[in-house]
């Protein structure tokens, strides 16, 4: 376990300095989830005094996954759909433009530089931003009726998650074309001249050379995006608030609705337990992939 | 080599107005600052040719006490780096080998260093 010094003695100094750190974020970590897993056993009014709590068990729980007027499983599968949806439409068009910039370009690293940007803007100014470009008199509108004659109302139930998936991939293409971009010129470079030298064409090159080494970078790219659509709030929320309806209300939009506007404690602790275990799972089915894609590179 | 100057172009072309695309939105939003209401909310929107205020500006610092939102911000902002302890970090990074800082120029490469022996794998 311990790494060994010179003379074959275990070196404990780098845990020992570490300890403290690990055992602070330990500490808030645990305790922030039992805090959290106590409430989802009770039924409390948010803002009356924990005396005021009653013990419920696992009704919570209950109620969300099996009563027919929980909102519970509309909103998993509204997550599911943006999570799945902005992601992958994130990693197809940050993956062609990162090639795109990767060939010899007249400006290139202005052209990364500048796409840095809509990354560092404040979540909720983006939000607000694409709620005045959305609106019906809006920029969006005013191009597609100049482009194919029609006008879309955004705010209604058919588009507004469309529209929220618009923005995050506006906002966080950027993100993979960086990675994907900084990944591309590390490459190596003989197995390229080889292929080349063998008759292989771009596209062959691109699907058994480029994509199969880029995989763990890719999968990185995936990981940390994914956990981070998952728990998405200020965009949504500052663009239509969970709305109209439902139909914006993803997962972390329920906790908020749940808690602060049915003023249900218990039932938005219960959400966001289930929102951990559904991040931790998949995180750790993405990093498994993760994993084996590095095991078959070795290979 | 008409043909390969034809790619570059259409290629050069191409990057610009993807770039274009993607800050577009951003410039109509700085350039919003610079709008008056009648501007920001016009249809067909008002893009290049407007009559400059700087209105926007002088009602947030007279009216809504934005420096000490600013304060506030730059507090946070700065906080998170004091605590991680981000001297210790770059301390640390200049202890290791000069041959592991090459391998970790593999973006993916820092992720996998094996703590036995500090190598990348």
């Amino acid at each position: 376990m311990f790494r060994k010094t010179k003379k074959g003695q275990a070196n404990k100094t780098p845990y020992l300095l570490l300890l403290p750190a690990f055992i602070v974020v330990f500490a808030i970590a645990a305790y922030t989830f039992w805090y959290l897993f106590r409430m989802s056993l009770v039924d409390w009014t948010f803002g009356a005094p924990w005396e005021s709590a009653e013990k419920v068990g696992f009704e919570n729980f209950i109620w969300l996954l099996i009563n027919s007027t929980s909102p519970l499983w509309d909103s998993l599968k509204i997550t599911v759909i943006y999570t799945l949806g902005s992601l992958l439409a994130e990693l197809f068009i940050g993956f062609s433009l990162a090639l795109l910039l990767n060939e010899k370009i007249f400006g290139s690293s202005i052209y990364t530089s500048l796409l840095i940007i809509p990354i560092v803007i404040m979540p909720s100014m983006v939000g607000m931003i694409w709620r005045l470009y959305f609106s019906f008199d809006g920029l969006v509108n005013y191009f597609l009726e100049s482009l194919i004659g029609i006008k879309v109302n955004w705010f209604s139930r058919q588009w507004a998650l469309l529209a929220a998936m618009i923005v995050d991939i506006w906002e966080w293409t950027p993100f993979f074309i960086l990675i994907f971009l900084a990944g591309l010129r590390s490459l190596p470079v003989e197995p390229f001249e080889s292929a080349r030298v063998d008759g292989a064409s771009n596209w062959q090159i691109l699907i058994y050379l480029t994509l199969p080494i880029m995989t763990p970078l890719i999968l990185v790219g995936s990981i940390l995006r994914f956990m981070d659509l998952l728990r998405i709030f200020d965009v949504i929320f500052v663009m239509f608030g969970g709305g109209p309806g439902n139909a914006t209300t993803t997962l972390p939009i329920l906790v908020w609705r749940e808690t602060m506007m049915a003023q249900n404690t218990g039932r938005g602790s219960a959400v966001s337990i289930m929102l951990i275990i559904l991040i931790v799972s998949f995180t750790t089915i993405l990093y498994k992939l993760y994993q084996k894609s590095r095991q078959e590179g070795k290979e | 080599m008409i043909n390969i100057k034809f790619k570059k172009i259409v290629i050069n072309v191409l990057a610009l107005g993807i770039v274009i695309a993607f800050l577009f939105p951003y410039f109509f939003m700085v350039t919003s600052a610079f709008k008056s209401r009648l501007d920001t909310f016009a249809y067909p929107p008002v893009f290049f040719f407007f009559k400059p205020t700087l209105n926007n500006f002088v009602t947030i610092f007279r009216d809504m006490n934005i420096i000490f939102y600013m304060k506030t911000k730059i507090a946070v902002a700065a906080r998170p780096p004091v605590i991680n302890g981000r001297v210790i970090r770059i301390n640390a990074f200049k202890r290791v080998q000069p041959s592991t800082i090459a391998a970790s120029s593999n973006w993916t490469g820092i992720l996998s260093r094996n703590p036995r022996n500090n190598q990348i794998e």
